[in-house]
């Protein structure tokens, strides 16, 4: 109960951030995305309690209660990475840092392209492609990148305050 | 023959006398110098090596008085800056309520509900804020949001403590607005970059940089004559049939911390007066 109270505490933190927050810092057009962030951070750190994807759609619920984009389309885009990173999961996952990087890479093209589909098409948003890729996306993978390794420094103290000694990663 | 001796007393004060006249005569100058000379600095070594001495036996005590006294400076010093942020901070919203309320009396055919900024959207492709006034307070869908500067958008969204705003600066939205002096109508968009630009602008209209760019009322959406801000440029294309027109928001969006809800506006829906496809007509 504890590790399920931890991790859904601290998303539910991060998406808090996200909106308060890191929504107003910008690389251009682009933010760092910390639920994504977070969440890469917790399944790297956290392995037996529950599987990447339900930490993924646990994301995506709380992503949906602060974005305009239609119901669901937060549980839609976490939960295709949350799928992404259960397909990987058996071949990366035993070293920390590659899992980590490789969750926030695919992480982040997924959610921009998936955002980006969304707005683009389901909201009529007439957002060209080429600006959304150089002044959306790519700033955002960027910012991510750079910001994965501090927030699993912090996620992992997390963890390891909240978790049990054999949930632990090595 | 008997010499009577001088008495002594004599003797002493007529040397003495002597040594005064010749002191106050000024003879005695280098012989005084010389004698005083060591004197003085011995004694200012002693008092030297005296005062050392004294110092250090009372340093245990000074440093002690010195840390406690250090420790005090420093917390006052923290909680007098704490009350200076305080007070900045205070002094900066009481200019921000200054300039809201300069705009409500500057507009009083309106009421206006005062809401905080407390969020944005997440996703980087939409630009919405999220304020901290709900249906409890009288907001509901489609009521236009200002600040002191102008018009940031309209409410889409509303929970009993909360709302959500979309800016004008958003890809989806769209404004009727009316360009001044050259009472030019256009159609304010936004864009993923956060940039305003005017479309439907003819290409014979008089539009240049500086003039005035107001919400026009047309659509039912917007009440009339709320400043969006001003026409940052213009381009004429030879094979377009409109003028491109960028526009500077009045609102610094960046910087939204308090916002004014027009709560006595009711949007109209004129959708269903939309001609559509395949409808009868007379």
């Amino acid at each position: 109960m504890r590790v399920y109270l931890g991790g859904l505490a601290l998303l539910l933190l991060a998406v808090v951030l996200q909106s308060a927050v890191v929504a107003q810092w910008h690389l251009l057009r682009g933010t760092v995305d910390l639920p994504l962030l977070v969440w890469a951070a917790w399944v790297t750190r956290e392995r037996r309690a529950a599987p990447p994807w339900f930490w993924a759609l646990a994301v995506g619920a709380f992503w949906d209660l602060y974005a305009a984009l239609p119901l669901g389309a937060g549980l839609l885009i976490y939960g295709a990475v949350g799928g992404v990173a259960q397909l990987v999961r058996g071949r990366l996952w035993q070293t920390s840092y590659l899992m980590l990087f490789a969750l926030v890479l695919v992480g982040s093209l997924l959610t921009q392209s998936l955002s980006y589909g969304l707005v683009r098409f389901l909201m009529q948003a007439p957002i060209p492609f080429d600006a959304a890729l150089t002044q959306v996306m790519l700033p955002t993978l960027l910012l991510n990148l750079v910001a994965a390794l501090p927030v699993y420094a912090v996620v992992a103290e997390w963890a390891d305050w909240v978790l049990p000694a054999d949930n632990l990663a090595p | 023959m008997t010499r009577r001796a001088l008495p002594s007393w004599l003797l002493i004060a007529l040397v003495l006398s002597g040594l005064l006249l010749l002191a106050l005569g000024g003879y005695l100058g280098p012989l005084v110098r010389v004698v005083t000379t060591p004197v003085v600095r011995a004694q200012a070594a002693v008092v030297r090596y005296a005062r050392a001495v004294g110092d250090y036996l009372r340093t245990p005590t000074d440093v002690q008085a010195l840390r406690r006294r250090n420790q005090e400076l420093e917390a006052q010093v923290a909680e007098l800056q704490t009350q200076l942020a305080l007070l900045q901070q205070q002094v900066a919203d009481l200019e921000l309520y200054a300039a809201l309320l300069d705009f409500a009396r500057a507009h009083p055919q309106h009421e206006y509900k005062t809401a905080q900024v407390i969020g944005r959207d997440p996703s980087p492709f939409l630009h919405y804020i999220i304020v901290n006034v709900g249906s409890d307070d009288g907001v509901r869908p489609g009521m236009p949001v200002v600040s002191a500067q102008g018009l940031v958008g309209q409410v889409v969204a509303v929970i009993p403590r909360a709302a959500r705003v979309r800016l004008i600066t958003d890809p989806t939205s769209r404004v009727s607005v009316r360009i001044t002096p050259s009472n030019t109508e256009a159609l304010l968009v936004g864009s993923v970059t956060g940039d305003l630009s005017l479309e439907m602008v003819p290409l014979d209209a008089e539009v240049n940089p500086g003039d005035l760019v107001v919400t026009a009322g047309l659509g039912g959406e917007y009440p009339p004559n709320i400043l969006v801000g001003q026409v940052l440029s213009t381009r004429r294309l030879a094979h377009a049939l409109f003028q491109e027109v960028a526009v500077q928001p009045a609102t610094a969006f960046a910087d939204l911390r308090v916002v004014l809800v027009i709560v006595n506006f009711r949007p109209v829906d004129i959708a269903p007066l939309v001609p559509t496809p395949g409808a009868g007509g007379p």
